[in-house]
């Protein structure tokens, strides 16, 4: 919500109801996209800043997807955030600058976003990682 | 501005791996990249496979005949902000509004930077340039502007003409266009030049456009007016969250009337957004916060060529420019003139002709024959 | 020229142009009618001409069984296509604002979507007329060039303007701008040839009516 507004000024984004245009075919497109996923197994991700939204429509998709099982959060180059929506197999994923701000925000429809997962390099860095810290232990404790 | 560091050669995976940021780390930073690039998030594997070998550019930037609003409105990028940028991204060398560096040593600065990156750096061009008179309204350090963009683009990779003056010539190519202002484009034609068009362009659209630069080492695919089509591709109005409202015929006709209230098309408030081509509807201004027409303005069109010149900012795209009107009561009342003065003439015509007019009888034949 | 400067161009200068035109040509063609007068009728007139005279300006409009019978498609579908035009031309809503600017007039516009349905009805009844215009022998031996030109010039603003609506074939700039200019053709085309029946066919109507009223003879 645009923090500017002012609480008097009353904003109709919904003059009648077959006029929910915005969000509408997003959550269509979501639709299409867990179809996908389960007869083709193929994953899609919408950049939400590539969607034509209006000062609440965002808010109103995120009601309309509501909170699931999962909240994740990932610390590296500022904060990350994922999180399932009431739908499984649809999750938001929040990217965050040092300075805390929004820099960019999916939805994704997959099982599992890749960010979550370990990722194959730094697999490779943390087993010579753990190999150097047992080297250490063996050596204090000789 | 000159960070020693900037020049190690790292390519930014390396650097980013060397500043202890997991692979992880790295594919956020890909994936907000893409998002900035504006290209679609299936794209980060190619993004994440160019950028383990890109290398920071150089970048001069000049300022020509502006008012530093483009620079401005870099300032208030936020993903990345400008001190990543500067920083991490690219090797910013010569602004002389940033720069810490002054007179003579500013100026030092830009042709080392020149020198040493001869061929390979990028060149970033906000405001007009002034050609009448050879140039003599606009010069840095003595140097006219014209002057000085032809000597920094030889050695240039590309360029970069942000801001509609630089990429249209703006409000110093408005009639009467009294300097002789002229776009990057009018001048350079050896180079690849980009247009990053806006009165302030979007900041991200710019900072967008560099990551493009530095991602892929080359610049984006542009329109028909040298634009990157990933961010003026479409109109505001195709992006607009008030097309239902323009598509069901329903328009604010006030600015406070109950349609305005309700958040209702702007067209008739002279709403340029059908016309204009630019990413405002979707990446928006501040942080994302909102853009003009959300926040109840109609667009002015600040991104095409010569929005300055194209009738009255209110005045709705569907109008004549001109006045009209005077010209339909001229015509009409000459037009009833002209008129009344054939419809008499014919009228005295026959008037006398019927009074010309007499019987033949057989004598006057036979006469004749 | 690029598209914004085409539409700069259609917008200013050109509009000017187009306009004057279509002043000073229909101006000058019905001012000239009215100085000319009728034939001074020197007979005794029957009963007055006024009421005849008003009463088929609007009873014409209602076409006769005889020619309903001879071509109701021809006349089906030259109504759907008059009211079409006006329709679209009068009640939506950017046109309502060039009006404004113009006259200085405002009248409440109709939904687009409306408008939109009513366009491609029009284009279709005008598609319709023209062809029976090419397959009824009588009707093609009877046209000529200027029919054609009357036809393509009327059609154009509406075909293109569904276009631009729709943001079709070219940037929108570069199709409005073409909407707009085609608009100019017809406003330029007008004065000089049948489609100046707009203004004289209620003039003619009267007259028509008037005399025969006064003749005595049914209209
Ligand atoms: S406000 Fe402007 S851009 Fe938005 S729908 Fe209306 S005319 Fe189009």
């Amino acid at each position: 919500m645009n923090p500017a507004m002012d609480d008097s000024i009353e904003i109709e984004p919904t003059p009648c109801a077959k006029d929910r245009g915005n969000d509408l075919p997003v959550l269509n497109e979501i639709l299409h996209a867990l179809n996908e996923l389960l007869t083709h197994d193929r994953q899609t991700v919408i950049d939400i800043k590539s969607l034509p939204f209006g000062p609440v429509d965002e808010e109103r998709l995120s009601i309309a997807l509501g909170q699931g099982e999962v909240a994740a959060t990932i610390h590296t180059l500022g904060e990350s955030r994922v999180t399932e929506t009431a739908y499984a197999g649809i999750w938001w994923v929040e990217h965050r600058n040092e300075q805390g701000a929004v820099i960019a925000k999916f939805i994704e429809v997959t099982y599992m976003p890749d960010i979550l997962k370990a990722q194959h390099e730094d697999v490779i860095v943390a087993r010579q990682k753990l190999k150097d810290a047992l080297e250490t232990i063996k050596l204090n404790g000789a | 501005m000159l960070q020693p560091w900037n020049k190690n050669g790292l390519t930014v995976a390396e650097r980013l791996q060397a500043e202890g940021i997991s692979r992880r780390g790295f594919l956020k930073f890909c994936a907000t990249t893409a998002s900035m690039m504006a290209l679609s998030p299936s794209m980060v594997p190619a993004i994440a496979r160019a950028l383990e070998n890109a290398k920071r550019p150089s970048v001069i930037w000049l300022s020509f005949q502006e008012c530093t609003g483009c620079t401005e409105s870099l300032t208030r990028s936020h993903s990345p902000n400008l001190e990543t940028l500067i920083l991490e991204q690219v090797s910013l060398d010569y602004h002389h509004t940033l720069q810490v560096a002054s007179g003579e040593a500013a100026e030092e600065a830009r042709e080392a930077a020149m020198k040493e990156n001869n061929g390979r750096y990028l060149v970033v061009v906000d405001g007009s340039i002034p050609v009448d008179n050879g140039g003599v309204y606009s010069t840095i350090a003595g140097i006219t502007n014209l002057e000085m963009l032809r000597e920094t683009a030889e050695g240039a990779a590309a360029i970069i003409a942000v801001g509609t003056c630089a990429a249209f010539g703006g409000i110093g190519y408005a009639k009467p266009n009294p300097t002789g202002a002229m776009p990057v484009s009018a001048i350079i034609s050896d180079k690849p030049v980009i247009n990053v068009s806006g009165c302030p362009p979007i900041p991200t659209v710019i900072s967008g456009v560099l990551a493009h630069f530095l991602t892929f080492d080359k610049l984006p695919e542009v329109d028909d007016l040298g634009r990157p089509i990933t961010f003026f591709g479409q109109s505001i109005h195709d992006r607009c969250y008030r097309r239902p409202f323009y598509d069901r015929g329903l328009f604010a006709e006030s600015f406070d009337d109950e349609g305005a209230k309700k958040g209702w098309c702007l067209y008739r408030l002279g709403c340029k957004g059908p016309a204009t081509y630019n990413a405002c509807a979707t990446t928006k201004w501040n942080e994302g916060t909102s853009f003009p027409i959300e926040a109840g303005h109609p667009c002015l069109g600040c991104s095409e060529p010569d929005f300055w010149d194209m009738g009255g900012f209110y005045q709705p795209l569907s109008t004549p420019t001109g006045d009209v009107t005077r010209t339909l009561v001229y015509g009409v009342v000459a037009g009833a003139l002209i008129g009344a003065a054939a419809g008499s003439m014919a009228r005295t015509r026959k008037i006398k002709a019927q009074k010309e007019h007499y019987k033949v009888t057989t004598d006057d034949l036979e006469e004749s024959s | 020229m690029t598209p914004v400067e085409f539409l700069a161009w259609v917008r200013g200068p050109m509009f000017q142009i187009a306009v004057a035109i279509f002043a000073l040509g229909v101006a000058i063609r019905i001012v000239e009618i009215f100085v000319l007068g009728r034939k001074q009728d020197l007979s005794e007139p029957r009963r007055d001409g006024v009421v005849p005279g008003i009463k088929t300006i609007f009873g014409r409009s209602i076409p006769d069984t005889g020619t309903f019978k001879r071509s109701p498609l021809n006349v089906v579908a030259g109504y759907i296509f008059h009211i079409g035009l006006f329709t679209t031309i009068l009640f939506f809503v950017p046109h309502i604002e060039l009006f404004h600017s113009v006259l200085g007039l405002q009248w409440p516009g109709l939904p687009t979507p409306f408008i939109d349905a009513v366009t491609v009805v029009t284009i279709f009844a005008m598609v319709v007329i023209l062809i029976n215009r090419l397959r009824n022998p009588v009707l093609k031996f009877l046209s000529t060039f200027e029919d054609y030109l009357c036809w393509l010039v009327t059609l154009l603003p509406l075909l293109t303007g569904y276009l631009a609506f729709h943001r079709m074939l070219f940037p929108y700039q570069t199709m409005l701008g073409i909407h707009i200019l085609s608009v100019e053709i017809l406003l330029i085309v007008f004065p000089f040839t049948k489609l100046m029946h707009f203004f004289t066919v209620f003039l003619a109507r009267w007259y028509n009516g008037s005399a025969f009223g006064r003749r005595g003879v049914q209209s």
